[in-house]
C-alpha cells in the first residue's frame, strides 16, 4: 500500500511541477467510490468499495506530436497491498495532415462508442457499469498503431484502422507474429449524434485470454488455435432533453474442434433529462455466448435496470441504480446451467478535476 | 512569417470578437468558427496547430461569451471539453481569467484563436481584426 501511495504522490508532484512550469502539460484525476447491496441466490451483501483512481495526463511535445496517458490505481487482490497501478492508455499521436493522425501505444480499441469515449472515466459513464459484453466479447485494449481520421466532410465522418497485439498478448510481449486488426468508421451528422460500425479480428494460434481483453479472468482450458471476430454497431444520441445509446456486438469465435460459435450482445440505454442536472434512465443489457464457444464463458445474461443521475457540477455526479440480472452464465453463478436471479442496488459517486 | 488577424463577429454569435495569430486565412465563415471552437479542426491550412483560447470559469465574462459562442452554460461547455480531451480527440483549450491575459497569449502564439466580448475589443492591437462572414 505504501508503494502505491508513494507512486501516486510522486506522479502528482511531478505532473504538478510540469503543469506549473509549462502550459502544454495538463494533469487531471478521475475516480469513483461505490456502495453495493445485492441479493444473489441465498446470499446477501452490503458493502462500500473504493473504485478506480485514474491519473490522466496530456502533453503537447511539438506542434503536431502529443502524448496522452491514463494510469489507473485499482483494487487488485493478487497484490499484498490490494491496490496496484495499471497503465490503461499511453499513446503518442502525430497529426500529420488536417484531421488525420497516427497513434502509437496502448489505446482503447475503438470498436464502439463506449470504449472509444468513456474509457475508465466513471464521470462520463451514463450508467454505473459498462455493458455486459465488455466482460466477454470486447477487446478493450490494443497495443499497436492506429490510423485515425475525424470530423471529415459534412457528416463529420471518422475512421480508425488499428493494427496491434492481439487478445492473448501482454503489454510488453505478444507470442504470436499474427497481429490483430480493427477497422471502424462513424459519422456525427450533428453535435448530438454518433453512429458507428466496426470489425475486429484476431487469429490466436493459442487461445489464451490476456490483459487486452476484458475477460482476462476466464480460461476454458482450450489451448488450440482460435479465430476471434467481432462486428459492432453503435448508435448514440444525447440531446438536452433525452439520451439514447445502443451498443451491439456480434462475435464469431471459430475453432477446429467445435467449429463456429456465434455470440450476440446488445446494450440499450434511454435517459430522460428532467432538469439540466437530473437524468432518469433505464437500461436493458443482453448477452448470449454460444455453448460451443471456447474463448468466453458460455451462457446468457439479461440485465434490466432503472437509475437516476444527479450532476453537482461538470466534475462530480452521483448515480443510483436498481438492477435485476438473470443469468445462466457459469462465470457469474457458478452453478452450471441453472438460471439464477440477482438483484442489486448500487450507488456511485464519480468525480474528475 | 507571423501574420495577425482579428475577427469581429456577426451572425453566428453577435457581441463577441475573435482574434488570432498566424491562422493562414484572412477571413472565416460562421461554420468554420463553429467547427474550430467545438474541437473539429486540428490544424490550420498553414499547418499551425489550432489553439483555442476561452475565458476561464473565474472570468466575469465567461457566461456571456459561452452563451454567444456555444449557446450553453459554463458547466455544459466545461463538461463538453473535459469529455472531448479525455477521449483524446482534441487538445484542451487554454482558459484565461482576464481578457488581457488572453490577448497577450494569442499575440505570442502562432495558431492561437481567442474570443472576448465586443466591449473589450480595444484590448486587441490593430491588425488582428477581421470580419467573420456568413
Amino acid at each position: 500500500m505504501k508503494k502505491t501511495i508513494l507512486f501516486c504522490g510522486v506522479l502528482l508532484q511531478v505532473a504538478h511541477g510540469w503543469a506549473q512550469s509549462e502550459r502544454n502539460i495538463d494533469l487531471k484525476m478521475y475516480g469513483h467510490m461505490q456502495y453495493n447491496m445485492d441479493k444473489f441466490d441465498q446470499d446477501k451483501n452490503s458493502y462500500f468499495s473504493l473504485g478506480e483512481q485514474d491519473f490522466f495526463v496530456t502533453a503537447k511535445l511539438t506542434d503536431r506530436i502529443s502524448f496522452l496517458g491514463e494510469t489507473v490505481v485499482k483494487y487488485d487482490a493478487a497484490t499484498s497491498a490490494k491496490f496496484a497501478p495499471s497503465i490503461e492508455r499511453a499513446q503518442m499521436k502525430w497529426d500529420y495532415f488536417g484531421n488525420h493522425s497516427i497513434i502509437m501505444g496502448k489505446i482503447h480499441t475503438p470498436v464502439n462508442t463506449w470504449n472509444d469515449e468513456y474509457h475508465h472515466g466513471r464521470l462520463f459513464f451514463p450508467t454505473i457499469d459498462r455493458p455486459l459484453f465488455f466482460s466477454t466479447m470486447v477487446p478493450v485494449h490494443t497495443s499497436g498503431v492506429s490510423f485515425r481520421g475525424q470530423y471529415l466532410g459534412r457528416l463529420n465522418f471518422g475512421y480508425d484502422l488499428v493494427i496491434g497485439n492481439g487478445i492473448s498478448s501482454t503489454d510488453a510481449y505478444d507470442a504470436s507474429t499474427n497481429k490483430a486488426v480493427m477497422a471502424g468508421m462513424h459519422i456525427r451528422p450533428d453535435e448530438n449524434t454518433r453512429i458507428g460500425v466496426s470489425y475486429y479480428n484476431d487469429y490466436m494460434p493459442i487461445n489464451k485470454p490476456g490483459v487486452h481483453s476484458g475477460h482476462a479472468g476466464y480460461n476454458s482450458g482450450y489451448l488450440g488455435p482460435l479465430n476471434f471476430e467481432l462486428y459492432s454497431l453503435s448508435i448514440k444520441r444525447f440531446t438536452d432533453q433525452y439520451e439514447f445509446m445502443s451498443e451491439s456486438g456480434y462475435g464469431i469465435n471459430t475453432t477446429d474442434s467445435l467449429g463456429r460459435a456465434e455470440n450476440f450482445a446488445s446494450f440499450n440505454y434511454l435517459g430522460v433529462k428532467v432538469k439540466e442536472v437530473s437524468t432518469i434512465y433505464a437500461l436493458a443489457d443482453f448477452m448470449h455466448i454460444a455453448d460451443n464457444d471456447l474463448h468466453s464463458p458460455r451462457g446468457k445474461q439479461m440485465k434490466t435496470a432503472i437509475g437516476y443521475k444527479y450532476e453537482f457540477s461538470e466534475t462530480c455526479n452521483v448515480k443510483f441504480q436498481v438492477e435485476r440480472t438473470i443469468s445462466s452464465d457459469t462465470h457469474l453463478n457458478n452453478q452450471g446451467d441453472m438460471q439464477v436471479e440477482r438483484y442489486d442496488f448500487k450507488f456511485q459517486l464519480a468525480y474528475g478535476f | 512569417m507571423v501574420s495577425l488577424w482579428m475577427f469581429s463577429h456577426v451572425g453566428w454569435s453577435q457581441n463577441v470578437v475573435y482574434f488570432g495569430q498566424d491562422l493562414g486565412m484572412t477571413s472565416m465563415t460562421n461554420a468554420k468558427v463553429q467547427r474550430v471552437f467545438t474541437g473539429k479542426e486540428t490544424l490550420w491550412k498553414n499547418g499551425k496547430t489550432v489553439v483555442i483560447c476561452l475565458p476561464g470559469t473565474k472570468s466575469a465574462k465567461a457566461q456571456e461569451v459561452y452563451t454567444k459562442v456555444y449557446g450553453k452554460s459554463v458547466k455544459e461547455v466545461q463538461k463538453f471539453w473535459l469529455s472531448l480531451v479525455f477521449q483524446g480527440r482534441a487538445k484542451s483549450p487554454i482558459f484565461f481569467d482576464s481578457e488581457q491575459e488572453m490577448v497577450d497569449y494569442v499575440k505570442r502564439t502562432p495558431g492561437a484563436i481567442g474570443v472576448i466580448t465586443a466591449d473589450k475589443k480595444n484590448l486587441v492591437p490593430n491588425g488582428f481584426m477581421v470580419t467573420i462572414t456568413n
